[in-house]
């Protein structure tokens, strides 16, 4: 016995590879086949210190079976094999289906628009060309998330499970990496993992973040690549916007390069560092400020003040608050303005006609109009509903039951009538009087009015046959009629400018307490 | 408070309805008869009735009687341009528990809903 494993020690020879996790017995080459049998080899793994339990019998016995065959070879197989060690799981980021569908269609959709922007038409598609037809102004690039939207949900990292190699000895397993630190001020994470944004925006996924950013900044032109913004925050644009294309913020809009023949919508502050060329078809709504370089041939809507730095060009324009704008040339189209507007020139010296309208605010005299209206309508109303009545109470001596009922109908329709007209009235009165505190019919020029310049005031209509050069101040006086200071003295108005009664700004004047529209 | 309206005049019915909307009531059901009125009361349980006495397909007296028969304490008021005694004591023996002769002020009419709904021990 002694003998056999003495020899078996010269013939066996264990290995081990992979981290000591597989043992590899080797056999040389032997004339004494018969003393490899399984157990003896068994019992020279063991010795060897391997851990009898990951001993494999069936690699073994093949072993056994090959040397008995051709015993001049030298033979090997793996015979024990370790457990290996089990990595923990990495902390991972689960998005919700819907975004994840999004950000697949924004993918599959990528290759398109990067086909739109080389291969951009003469003629840009419409949205109406066909209802089958892909809309590549609609095609956003950008996945846009509400507030209280939930956007992923965090899987957490696991443990690892240990190992062991072929002698028993313990290898360590690798944890999952720690928890993804999701501290961005813009999502909330719940205890359960499940993440929300805490702002509308834009949102940003990558394996180890998530943010909703409240503006949108773009590094270049708004075209095919950008397709239409609709923002739910603010927008930077470091280009311009490419014709047709629409840009809407809920916040504020800065746009550094030029804008063509779009629609920009805010509403809070638009700034156009360049300027906006409309071609007759751009427009702007400021729910807020407009600040802009240069206006040609736009339209524009602005709530607030407006501020123009070098020229308006044939646009209509109409604003809500001042246009202060000193440096700026006005020439062509016609500006609305409720309170003071300051330029440095309003017309051209070719002729151009140019239109301000001072102290008007557009959508209020609407308003006043349609009040008036309805109060004019309900007046005759009533009249004539108070005239039958009358009629109708001296035909009858006694009154029948139906005559009485009918007597009580006629009273009610009058009282409801009256109580209709006074509010009415009332509506007229606040109309009247936010017209009135928040309009200033003011007009500063720097340098010139040239003829064929118009100018309506409250009641009045100044059109200019003579160029105004040099410093001028419009205003109306205490009576509501026009004004004029040139070079700091008064000067009549009727020297440079036709002046007519005009009613396309109402002139508001107040009589004991009340206000209502001049005659 | 739940009230119903039994007139078989529309103009009737929306004075009555405004007077009751200036009063701060604004549940209110219409009916344009008494046979109306009862097929409305089981589902709506009006906490007062004003009624109309000539109307078309059941007039009020008769709407009271038949009202009565199952409902002994909703308080009921009678509008109507039937001012003689006698015709004011058939409705009060028929059930009605005051009487608002047409035409009317919105003063009165306030006043005997406010009178009604006291003395039946109702809360407006």
């Amino acid at each position: 016995m002694t003998t056999n494993s003495h020899d078996l020690d010269h013939l066996l020879k264990l290995t081990v590879q992979n981290h000591k996790l597989e043992g590899i017995l080797h056999i040389a080459p032997t004339e004494s086949p018969e003393l490899i049998e399984p157990s003896a080899l068994e019992a020279f793994v063991i010795g060897e210190g391997v851990k009898s339990s990951f001993i494999n019998q069936d690699a073994i016995s093949t072993l056994t079976h090959l040397v008995q065959a051709d015993p001049g070879l030298a033979h090997e197989a793996c015979v024990a094999r370790g457990q290996p060690p089990v990595s923990g799981g990495d902390s991972t980021l689960q998005l919700e289906a819907s975004i994840q569908t999004r950000i697949d269609e924004i993918e599959s959709r990528r290759a398109e628009l990067e086909d739109a922007v080389s291969n951009e038409p003469a003629n840009p598609p419409s949205q109406s060309d066909s209802s089958e037809a892909i809309d590549f102004y609609e095609m956003s690039p950008f996945l846009i998330v509400k507030r209280g939207d939930q956007i992923c949900t965090l899987i957490e990292s696991t443990e690892g499970e240990d190992g062991t190699d072929v002698f028993g000895q313990t290898i360590a397993s690798k944890d999952g990496k720690p928890t993804l630190s999701l501290n961005d001020a813009s999502v909330h994470v719940a205890q359960n993992g499940s993440v929300t944004a805490l702002c509308s925006g834009l949102l940003t996924v990558t394996p180890s973040s998530v943010q909703v950013s409240e503006t949108l900044q773009i590094p270049h032109d708004v075209d095919f690549s950008t397709a239409n913004i609709n923002f739910p925050g603010d927008v930077h644009i470091d280009g311009g916007v490419m014709d047709n294309f629409k840009v809407r913020a809920t916040g504020e809009v800065l746009i550094r390069k030029l804008v063509q023949s779009s629609t920009i919508e805010a509403d809070k502050c638009i700034t156009l560092e360049q300027g906006m060329a409309g071609k007759d078809k751009g427009w702007i709504i400021a729910h807020g400020e407009l600040h802009a370089g240069y206006l040609e041939s736009i339209h524009a809507s602005v709530a607030a003040d407006c501020k123009v730095d070098h020229e308006i060009t044939n646009s209509t324009i109409s604003i809500c608050g001042e246009l202060i704008s000193p440096g700026a040339s006005l020439r062509g189209g016609e500006i609305t303005i409720a309170k003071q507007c300051e330029l440095n020139i309003i017309g051209s010296v070719q002729g151009v006609e140019t239109t301000l309208v001072l102290g008007s605010l557009a959508d209020l005299q609407e308003l006043l109009s349609r009040s008036g209206a309805l109060i004019a309508k309900a007046t005759h109303e009533l009249e004539a509903k108070q005239s039958r009545y009358e009629g109708f109470a001296q035909s009858i001596g006694k009154p029948t039951p139906a005559q009485i009922e009918e007597q009580m109908g006629m009273e009610f329709e009058i009282s409801e009538l009256r109580l209709t007209l006074s509010k009415l009235e009332k509506a007229n009165q606040t109309l009247l009087t936010t017209l009135r505190t928040r309009t200033s019919p003011t007009l500063h020029v720097h340098r010139a009015i040239y003829a064929k310049s118009v100018i309506y005031f409250p009641g009045y209509k100044a059109v200019f046959h003579r160029d105004l050069e040099g410093e001028s101040v419009l205003a109306v006086d205490e009576n509501g009629g026009p004004t004029l200071m040139h070079h700091d003295k008064e000067r009549p108005l009727r020297d440079v400018a036709k002046v007519y009664r005009d009613q396309r700004v109402p002139l508001i004047e107040q009589h004991d307490n009340e206000y209502r529209i001049a005659a | 408070m739940r009230i119903l309206l039994i007139d078989d005049s529309k103009t009737m019915r929306n004075i009555q309805k405004s007077i009751l909307k200036q009063l701060g009531y604004t549940e209110i059901e219409e009916a344009c008869d008494g046979q109306d009125a009862l097929s409305k009361v089981g589902a709506f349980k009006p906490d007062l009735c004003l009624v109309d006495w000539n109307m078309p397909v059941m007039d009020g007296l008769t709407f009271v009687k038949n009202f009565r028969q199952s409902d002994k304490t909703t308080p009921l008021i009678m509008v109507t341009t039937e001012a003689e005694k006698s015709r004011v004591i058939d409705a009060i023996k028929a059930g009605v528990n005051n009487y608002v002769v047409k035409p009317f002020t919105p003063d009165l009419l306030s006043e005997r809903i406010t009178e009604t709904l006291a003395k039946c021990g109702v809360a407006g």
